[in-house]
């Protein structure tokens, strides 16, 4: 069976990595630049919501409204190196400084009485706050986010689904009216349209069925593109791109779907993995192992994953960023809201639950011809925890070695890099028989 | 604190004590049983059926070795120790499972138990099933839990084959009203000028409910209420508790041993499990809809504000002086209302003592006792009935 490492907390020092796609700078720069246009707007009087990473940001995408992230954001500030510090504000005020790092970033941001020197400016006040109530901590987290800068939460409601059919990712294209349970997808789109009305009257922006469709059609040419990039990466050895380059490049286009710039953005990710290919281009030239990552990135140390590439030839080729934006997101058909419905119904199975995410997962490690699987379990999220005895017993069952690591991967001083890199060197020398390159031993 | 009541409270102490194991005295009445994880089950429904529902409790002395295996270091302690009596055959009685939407944690421990019916049943032969109440309070999650009910109705029928008859619906109904008007009498006892109730006693009392049939409950409640107006006044400073659920005495023990009297909580064994409004066999659906939904707000569901506004109100009502947040490690969601219970309660004078991230054994009693201690020491002063 799987190897188990526990991680104890030390000093941190993280390596950046090494940005290498060109789609994946231009995304950066393009979120700098449109951070800077929310500031303009929201200083300009414009509504501003702070939405949680599981909201239907489709409808604020068809209605104009500018919005921000809480994942995004907690990224952002991981990246910068700031969580230490904002979780001291949450201390201070009383709230657990150990748990929910993830999401709680928002709330810890709007303690923060330095705003200005934050990240990138610092996040514009919002005027209205929205989550759903996806686990027992969020809802609660943004009610207070919402009241430490005195606007109104909407929450939305949240539902469990009790079937299980196979294969979800074969069947939620077209098929998604029939796939889902009818009382599930029939009671989002009711707080759907609660929330449009909501936002109607609050922000005194009409709603548009027409905008909506748009913005779901330019989602489909987006995720069409992911859908062909992933298949390139998973066919070709030695893969062209690995998932530093291609979570930057995902994820941030995924923040910004709906836009005619994030189907450009996906289009020169695909082009990029495309010439990659032609071109003979490979993360290891010489690859000695396809891996593959299951679980949170590790936004404050994508340079972790280039360090094994160098070392032993072992490049990490499939993440759950780029397999959902494939897998997860398309939705074709006549109703717009219903379709939108549907992809917030499943995405929670998809990627946490049992049998939806472990047969998803052999589903993805036979595609990519994976050679060992490094889980990463979160130790203090409920919401996040995806059935690890039963993903490593079908991944193991399947003949895929699978290394469990136990960590939080936004809060950098829970991150022993010596020992998590110790862990997975062990691993891939000891599980997978891969020697170091001699000129990278030290 | 020593505290006696008379012969009833002796039995229903037994009942608690013994838990699931007094399950098996009601064996001969031929009744089905169907075990209930998380405080939000309509049990009215399952009795109506015919069934004899008991709660599915954790206990914090037995060790969890296929919990570890199978679960998340992230899940809560108790809902380790409940999956590890069901899969170690203490409920092999149960007909089947029936899990409430009562916290994040449930839901992911219905989804473990689902798949390992899935890959390895011979572990888990009891049938599951999953009720998806919603709490918040929106007139659309109403509709929602309406048709939720509704599903159940028709489920528990299918499994009897037996429709519910007008008459047993309003007989379950009946019995549950007046096990929750019991309770709030016993309640009154608690919180009165000149208590008769211990906050052991009424944890006791509540929590036998859960592992009996209700009308044998009624019947002891009945006289427990009786021989308690004679028992001594209970004698301390009065403190509320709030947070983590206490699913044995020995917390409550530990306070009353510090001369606290305990005069209410908010979490599911204690009054949260009877207070609301009557469930009404004329409109059944839609009564117990209301009942679950808009009782006291649930720690784990409730939004900071709710949850506040209800914690401040009942505190008013018991005459606290002071009140105690327990929170176990890994009840996150607890611990954000914090900050904000704290403000609520300080505005009415009523300081708070934190206890957080605490061990589910309860391995650090002195540690425990000492701030307990010294916590009523500085309120002593504070105005407030004793
Ligand atoms: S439990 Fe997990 S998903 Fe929920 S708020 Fe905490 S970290 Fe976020």
């Amino acid at each position: 069976m799987s190897e188990e490492k526990a991680i104890k907390p030390t000093e941190n020092k993280n390596a950046a990595s090494v940005k290498r796609m060109q789609s994946a700078a231009d995304a950066s720069q393009y979120q700098r630049e449109w951070f800077k246009d929310v500031h303009k707007r929201v200083s300009e009087g414009e509504p501003f919501d702070f939405v949680n990473a599981d909201v239907p940001m489709e409808i604020l995408r068809a209605m104009d409204i500018p919005f921000l992230v809480n994942q995004w954001w907690a990224s952002l500030c991981s990246a910068k190196q700031m969580s230490g510090d904002l979780f001291g504000l949450m201390k201070e005020e009383g709230y657990p400084d150990d748990i929910c790092n993830y999401c709680s970033m928002g709330l810890a941001a709007a303690l923060d009485p330095n705003h200005a020197e934050a990240a990138w400016g610092g996040m514009p006040k919002p005027t209205i706050a929205i989550a759903r109530y996806a686990c027992d901590s969020i809802n609660k987290l943004f009610e207070l986010y919402a009241q430490e800068y005195g606007i109104p939460f909407y929450p939305i409601e949240n539902t469990v689904p009790i079937n299980t059919p196979d294969n979800w990712w074969k069947e939620v294209h077209y098929n998604w009216n029939e796939f889902f349970e009818k009382h599930r997808l029939d009671f989002m789109v009711e707080e759907l349209k609660g929330l449009i009305r909501f936002l109607e009257q609050t922000t005194g922006k009409m709603f548009s069925e027409t905008k909506l469709r748009e913005v779901m059609d330019l989602i489909n040419q987006q995720e069409e593109y992911y859908q062909k990039a992933r298949d390139l990466i998973a066919k070709t050895k030695p893969a062209p791109v690995g998932i530093t380059d291609t979570v930057p490049s995902v994820m941030i286009p995924q923040w910004q779907r709906g836009t005619k710039w994030a189907v450009e953005s996906a289009k020169k990710f695909y082009e990029e993995v495309k010439d990659a290919v032609d071109k003979g281009i490979a993360v290891c030239p010489n690859e000695r192992a396809r891996l593959m990552w299951i679980g949170r990135g590790l936004w404050f140390n994508l340079g972790f994953y280039q360090y094994f590439e160098k070392k032993y030839d072992a490049a990490f080729i499939w993440s759950m960023y780029l397999g959902i934006a494939a897998d997860g997101y398309l939705r074709y058909g006549d109703d717009p809201l219903r379709a939108l419905a549907s992809r917030f119904c499943g995405m929670e199975e998809f990627l946490h639950m049992p049998p939806w995410n472990t047969d998803w997962f052999i589903k993805a490690a036979r595609e990519n011809d994976i050679d060992g699987v490094v889980y990463l379990v979160p130790d203090n999220c409920t919401n996040a925890v995806e059935g690890s005895y039963f993903i490593v017993k079908a991944l193991e069952d399947a003949g895929i070695p699978v290394l469990m690591l136990r960590a939080d991967p936004v809060n950098a001083k829970k991150w022993n890099p010596k020992t998590m890199t110790e862990a997975v060197e062990d691993f891939l020398e000891n599980r997978l028989g891969i020697e170091p390159n001699p000129d990278e031993e030290e | 604190m020593n505290h006696s009541q008379g012969k009833a409270y002796e039995e229903l102490a037994k009942i608690y004590n013994e838990k699931e194991t007094a399950v098996k005295r009601w064996e001969s009445n031929n009744q089905k049983i169907i075990g209930c994880i998380g405080y939000d089950v309509p049990i009215e429904i399952l009795m109506a059926a015919g069934y004899f529902p008991v709660q599915i409790t954790g206990d914090s002395k037995i060790k969890t070795p296929v919990a570890d295996k199978y679960l998340e270091i992230a899940f809560d302690a108790s809902v380790r120790a409940q999956f590890e009596k069901i899969v170690s055959g203490k409920y092999s009685y149960l007909d089947r499972i029936v899990i409430s939407n009562s916290s994040d944690v449930l839901i992911r421990l219905y989804y473990y138990m689902r798949q390992m019916r899935r890959v390895e049943e011979e572990l888990l032969p009891i049938p599951l099933y999953f009720f998806d109440i919603k709490f918040s309070q929106f007139r659309s999650s109403t509709l929602y839990n309406r048709e939720r009910v509704q599903e159940f109705i028709e489920a528990v029928q299918c499994w009897t084959g037996k429709a519910i008859l007008p008459d047993a619906m309003e007989n379950a109904f009946n019995v549950c009203n007046e096990n929750r008007k019991l309770l709030k009498q016993m309640q009154e006892l608690r919180i009165a000028d000149e208590p008769k109730v211990t906050g052991t006693e009424a944890l006791t009392v509540i929590g036998a409910s859960l592992y009996m049939p209700k009308e044998e409950h009624n019947k002891l409640m009945k006289k427990f209420l009786d021989e308690a107006q004679s028992a001594q006044t209970v004698k301390g400073t009065r403190i509320y508790v709030s947070g983590t659920a206490h699913e044995d005495t020995g917390f409550y023990e530990l306070l009353e041993g510090c001369g606290v009297h305990i005069v209410g909580e908010d979490h599911d064994l204690g009054s949260r499990l009877f207070m609301g409004p009557e469930v009404s066999p004329a409109y059944p659906v839609e009564s117990v809809t209301d009942f679950y939904q808009t009782r006291f707000p649930s720690i784990k569901k409730s939004h900071v504000r709710e949850r506040v506004a209800a914690v401040v109100e009942q505190v008013k009502n018991t005459g606290a002086k002071g009140a105690i947040y327990f929170i176990r490690k890994s009840d996150d969601a607890a611990s954000w209302d914090y900050p904000s219970l704290r403000k609520g309660l300080e505005a009415i004078n009523v300081p708070v003592l934190l206890l957080d991230k605490q061990n589910y054994n309860l391995d650090n009693k002195e540690e425990l006792q000492n701030k307990i201690s010294e916590f009523i020491t500085s309120i002593s002063n504070q105005p407030g009935r004793e």
